[in-house]
């Protein structure tokens, strides 16, 4: 059994991070769908939230970090491209990938361009896609780590060390 | 009427066709993705028996009800994509008006859907048999219902029903909401007006005029080939 205990040298704060498990935000406007695959999700262990539209997606983000955000394209009000756009506005390192029925070339590169970090087609095998939560989850971590390490550069440089 | 514009309607009849076949094949293709979603939490439920857990047989019988349910969801689907299709099948040919305006209806649910609007209906129980081209008579129900969805951003509603009247019938199409002013319906209410004079009908009623958001469709309930 693996041990709980943080190795020398690392933070308790980052180490109990690191063992958070993977979150995730499923939003997509088939609810069957999208309450079926987050509780096969959940039964995996990712602590898994869902919303039907865009606008409830950008309101659910502001209340919670995410790993990762898993994204319908074609969705009543506003549309995937859109809700991505806000999204990345409000949080610039959050992980969003989309998973469509619908996709063209057109839109993969589009949400690509605008920041999403994969594009699946539906349906995707569901370790597949919890293994590129996991992948989501350690690039925020490590965006997360590069901005503090960044932050303490600016704050010696400003005192002069 | 001119070789450019007789192209120009034989476009947008294929590009509406395209329009119907694009969206309901959207439609199967979100049944198949939420069938795969549930069997493959049929799976997960079955894996407790390689654990030697018992199998929560009352959860893996909901689990495929919602299965057959989706099956029959994709069925209903395809029927009226085949209903659709046969009709561009002959320029004239008897039918029932009821029974296509349910189909057009259904087919028009994905817009209403991605539009935020609730797309209703009271249909005469009766049926309304007529003599016309039924492609046709669909394109010009579908092309009035899209221009009230467009404009019902405030009502949410549009309301379709139909009745006999006169030697022929009325359909028409409320969302209660003026029409939204641009080029593009402007193209559409001339494409309305051609379609429904092409079959020997009329817009009684235009979606623009007072009172505001409702149209008024008439068609006869006998229109020859030859007249095509």
């Amino acid at each position: 059994m693996q041990s709980k205990e943080p190795p020398d040298g690392y933070r308790e704060s980052r180490w109990s991070m690191a063992m958070k498990i993977e979150s995730v935000l499923l939003v997509d406007d088939e609810v069957e769908f999208v309450e079926t695959l987050a509780e096969r999700m959940r039964a995996r262990g990712l602590d898994v939230e869902y919303a039907t539209n865009g606008k409830d997606a950008i309101e659910c983000a502001k209340t919670k970090t995410f790993d990762a955000v898993v994204l319908d394209l074609a969705m009543p009000g506003m549309s995937g491209i859109d809700t991505l756009k806000f999204l990345l506005e409000d949080h610039p390192d959050l992980q969003i990938m989309l998973l469509t029925g619908q996709a063209t070339i057109g839109d993969a590169v589009e949400a690509t361009r605008l920041g999403a970090v994969d594009v699946f087609e539906k349906p995707t095998d569901i370790e597949t896609l919890i293994e590129k939560i996991r992948e989501a989850r350690a690039a925020r971590l490590a965006l997360e780590e590069k901005h503090a390490l960044d932050e303490i550069d600016r704050i010696m440089s400003s005192k002069g060390w | 009427m001119s070789d450019s514009e007789s192209r120009r309607r034989r476009d947008e009849s294929i590009a509406f066709f395209g329009t119907i076949i694009a969206g309901q094949t959207h439609e199967i293709t979100n049944v198949l993705n939420i069938i795969s979603e549930l069997s493959g939490l049929q799976l997960d439920l079955l894996r407790a028996q390689e654990q030697d857990l018992p199998v929560n047989l009352p959860r893996l019988q909901e689990v495929t009800a919602r299965i057959q349910h989706q099956v029959h969801r994709g069925e209903t689907i395809i029927r009226n994509i085949n209903g659709f299709a046969h009709s561009a099948d002959l320029p004239v040919t008897v039918f029932d008006l009821k029974e296509m305006l349910e189909r057009v209806l259904f087919l028009a649910q994905r817009s209403a859907r991605l539009a935020q609007v609730e797309l209703v209906s009271d249909l005469t129980p009766e049926s309304i048999v007529l003599e016309s081209n039924p492609f046709c008579v669909q394109q010009a129900v579908f092309t009035c219902i899209d221009l009230a969805l467009g404009c019902a951003s405030d009502t949410r509603r549009v309301e379709v029903d139909c009745s006999v009247s006169g030697d022929g019938a009325e359909i028409r199409v409320m969302s209660g909401a003026p029409l939204t002013q641009d080029e593009n319906t402007e193209d559409r209410l001339e494409l309305l007006q051609f379609l429904l004079e092409s079959i020997g009908g009329s817009v009684v009623k235009r979606p623009g005029d007072e009172p505001a958001g409702v149209s008024v469709l008439r068609i006869p309930r006998h229109h020859s080939a030859e007249s095509e």
